[in-house]
């Protein structure tokens, strides 16, 4: 966990040195998030090679995340984060910590200060230590931007959120969490 | 050049011979089709199909429309519709007293009954009776529904495939085409005892049959006549006529039969004093199937036998639909790498609609996904479907109830006219108590009858939180002997073979009178083959603890259900909260059920807004290439 903070926290420095270069939605940004989900988690266990268990469960999570892109034209930018999400089932106490590793892509609907936009993120969650768990990921979703200063703006979205978890057990069949996720973010 | 406009010219000419020969086979497919609607001896000659069609266009109609277009197709035709009322019709002539057919069967019936026929007042009247209406008069007014009349002649007669059917206001007689003599004759031996205007005032008392022979049928509504004339009391408000019961079997006879366990250690004669039981009286009668010993079940079915089973848990409000939106309820199990069944339980929630249902297919991989296949045999249904009730359902009125009331309408089977008698119930005093007998429970449900039985066994098959934990084949196995048990049961409940039973010596078509318990509703008569036919449900008791104190919830479980099909790709059964129609198919010729048997309701109209599908076990199988592969689904609702 300490190293996991280091280096987040190496990744924010990084980012803000960058960011004083840099114009916003032009080249280079800076995106930090911070989201909840709140969704299922859907889990197969095969007991015998004829009978399986498991079930469907609520799961939430709180994720803060990074992402570091490029503005390719004035509406389209692509970009790539990373972020900690710590996944946790509603009915039992079970959970999952994510450190994940993605591409982001996004659309803004109009080349302005405020507009809408639509965005895409595939990845996954890497093992960087035993409590953390792996598996792929992708959200899908649409978000408002709005500038607050000459260099600044803040984001609000709400999107489709999945991730499943790979277990080194093969009798996990399968461990998913799937939902919705509201983000707000900072854009420098 | 003239060569070329020879050619046009006859291929003009063959182009036109090819459309004249078309439009002519058109024309003798439209003629073939007209030859299921026909007139035959003034009235409708109808296939089902026919009859379907046309019933139907009348529905949409208003009257002159119907009238108009019934003339236009069928100028012979004079229906009941249109009929002239200053023209009496053959059947109001027929059963005046002075015809010779009244003539004629009131001296049979006199000769047959001794006697003792009585012969009502009003048989069409010979004499004057200014204030009595013509028999066609009752007739047009009891048949009410206009689209109806349209399609009877005025004789109230209608003939569908080859069964006429003749609607009087005594009710409707119908048998083969062949027979219409016998059904003359019994119908004017009603006739003479039964006044034709009686269904214009009264809609309870039974239509009076002396000297002549009445059976049950397969059919709650129908009795079987003399000479295959079979009869429905169309304009009665309750159904069928009470049974007359003269004899019954005495506590001495019936106590060795329903408790051999009594005095199975010696040849004693039942006791007098019986010992006292373990039991309250109000368990010890429910605990008469519970005591039923299940053992262990055959072998299984060879469909079920290459299974695999899974769990799958469904949210509801916010999750269920995320759930409904981006979670796959279909299992698998595979024949090869080819070949599949695919099993799916949806229980989507679209915000303003739910459904849940079932869904059987056969697979075969294609390039990209994976394709419907037709196989053998497709099966689909369900070992139990648990549903619940919340409290507040109204608690049916037996002194010290130890059960919470069941779901839906209850009623008490008891086997004679005399209430509160039955199966004999040791221990108590109270004359009624002792007579108490809790068989099983009729239930009316929306718009079926179902009957409920307790578990059989004393085991449960799921527990409280909806998790199941027991194989089809020891559930299905339990089920099948406790309601064996219990027709043994009633079979010697039922009076003796040689007693006079108003519908068939056979104990099985005894009618036994089914009690409400709540107060609500008449008496109803079942049979045992009545109730053999009927969806049955089971269900779970629930302590007098919970219930005194409000806190359970009532668990009621849909019987073993099966659909097969054959040579098919899918089965389809949407489950509603009302109903269980069925959809078959994308091949519905080949489907080897009658739909109309399936059609279920489960629930009482006032449980519905808060009745819920808990839990249950889908399963499906799918014959393919004489190898058999099966999903079993073991399904929970959760918050």
């Amino acid at each position: 966990m300490k190293n996991l903070l280091i280096l987040f926290a190496c990744v924010l420095c990084i980012s803000s040195l960058a960011n004083a270069q840099t114009l916003q939605e032009k080249g280079y940004f800076n995106l930090t998030e911070f989201g909840f989900y709140t969704g299922n988690n859907t889990s197969m266990i095969e007991i015998t090679p004829d009978k399986y268990g498991g079930g469907t469960d609520g799961a939430y999570s709180f994720s803060l995340r990074n992402i570091n892109g490029l503005f390719l034209t004035e509406k389209i930018s692509v970009g790539a984060g990373i972020g900690l999400e710590n996944y946790t089932h509603t009915e039992n106490s079970a959970n999952n910590n994510m450190f994940l590793l993605f591409l982001d892509a996004r659309y803004y609907f109009k080349n302005q200060e405020n507009t809408f936009f639509a965005y895409g993120d595939a990845g996954g969650s890497i093992k960087i230590a035993d409590h953390f768990s792996k598996g792929p990921m992708y959200n899908l979703g649409i978000g408002y931007k709005f500038k607050i200063s000459p260099k600044m703006g803040m984001t609000g979205s709400l999107g489709y959120n999945d991730q499943v978890i790979k277990h080194d057990e093969d009798a996990v069949i399968k461990d998913r969490y799937y939902g919705f996720a509201l983000r707000v973010g900072l854009l420098l | 050049m003239k060569k070329n406009k020879t050619n046009l010219f006859i291929g003009i000419v063959l182009f036109s011979a090819v459309m004249g020969l078309t439009i002519q086979g058109c024309k003798k497919e439209n003629g073939s089709s007209t030859e299921s609607a026909m007139v035959s001896n003034s009235r409708l000659k109808l296939s089902k199909s026919a009859f379907d069609d046309l019933y139907k266009q009348a529905r949409q109609s208003d009257k002159k429309v119907i009238s108009t277009e019934i003339k236009s197709r069928f100028p012979e035709f004079e229906s009941l519709l249109s009929h002239d009322p200053a023209k009496l019709s053959q059947t109001a002539l027929s059963i005046k007293s002075s015809s010779p057919l009244m003539m004629t069967r009131k001296a049979a019936l006199q000769a047959s009954l001794g006697g003792n026929l009585k012969i009502t007042s009003n048989t069409g009247g010979d004499g004057p009776m200014e204030q009595t209406p013509t028999y066609d008069n009752v007739l047009t007014e009891l048949v009410d529904d206009q689209s109806f009349q349209a399609l009877l002649n005025v004789e109230g007669e209608i003939q569908v495939n080859n069964i006429i059917y003749k609607v009087t206001p005594y009710g409707t007689f119908f048998t083969d085409a062949t027979n219409i003599d016998a059904l003359n004759t019994v119908f004017a031996d009603i006739a003479l005892q039964n006044d034709y205007t009686l269904r214009l005032e009264d809609e309870v008392v039974p239509i009076l049959m002396d000297g002549i022979q009445v059976q049950a049928t397969e059919y709650d509504d129908v009795r079987k006549l003399n000479n295959n004339v079979f009869f429905v009391d169309s304009f009665i408000d309750d159904s069928g006529p009470e049974p007359e019961v003269t004899i019954f079997p005495s506590d001495a006879v019936l106590d060795p039969l329903l408790f051999p366990g009594l005095n199975s250690t010696n040849n004693n004669p039942p006791p007098t004093t019986p010992p006292a039981p373990s039991l309250p009286i109000e368990n010890q009668q429910s605990n008469f199937l519970n005591t039923v010993s299940i053992g262990n079940p055959p072998a299984g079915d060879p469909a079920y036998l290459n299974m695999k089973e899974y769990p799958i848990e469904f949210k509801k409000g916010f999750a269920g639909i995320a759930q409904t939106i981006f979670d796959n309820s279909t299992r698998y199990n595979y024949f090869n790498n080819d070949y599949r069944i695919s099993a799916l339980i949806y229980n989507r929630n679209y915000a303003i609609i739910k459904t849940i249902g079932i869904k059987v297919k056969c697979q075969k991989k294609g390039w990209l996904w994976w394709n419907k296949t037709d196989a053998q045999e497709i099966r689909a249904g369900w070992d139990y479907i648990i549903y619940t009730a919340p409290t507040g359902v109204d608690k049916i009125g037996l002194p010290n109830n130890d059960f919470a009331p069941s779901i839906g309408q209850p009623y008490l089977i008891n086997p004679t006219e005399n209430p509160f008698y039955g199966v004999p119930m040791f221990g108590s005093n109270d004359q009624y108590a002792k007579r108490y007998n809790m068989y099983g429970w009729y239930m009316k449900r929306g718009n079926n009858e179902m009957f409920t039985i307790s578990i059989p066994g004393g085991f449960v098959p799921f527990k409280y939180d909806g998790d199941v934990n027991i194989p089809s084949s020891k559930f299905k196995f339990a089920i099948d002997l406790g309601w064996n048990e219990l027709k043994k049961a009633l079979r010697k409940s039922a009076p003796a073979t040689n007693s006079v039973t108003l519908m068939n010596p056979d104990p099985d078509n005894f009618k036994f009178p089914v009690y409400p318990l709540n107060g609500n509703g008449g008496v109803k008569y079942l049979s045992i083959n009545d109730m053999e036919n009927m969806p049955k449900s089971y269900q779970s008791p629930v302590s007098k603890t919970e219930f005194l104190s409000g806190d359970y919830k009532i668990h009621s479980i849909v019987s073993p259900y099966e659909v097969k099909v054959y040579n098919t790709d899918i089965i389809d059964i949407p489950l509603d909260l009302t109903s269980v129609p069925i959809t078959l198919s994308t091949n519905v010729n080949n489907m080897a059920l009658n739909v109309g048997q399936i059609a279920k309701s489960l629930l009482t109209d006032q449980l519905a807004k808060s009745y819920d599908v808990q839990a249950g076990t889908i399963v499906g199988a799918v014959k393919f290439n004489n190898a058999w592969r099966a999903v079993r689904i073991n399904f929970k609702m959760k918050d």
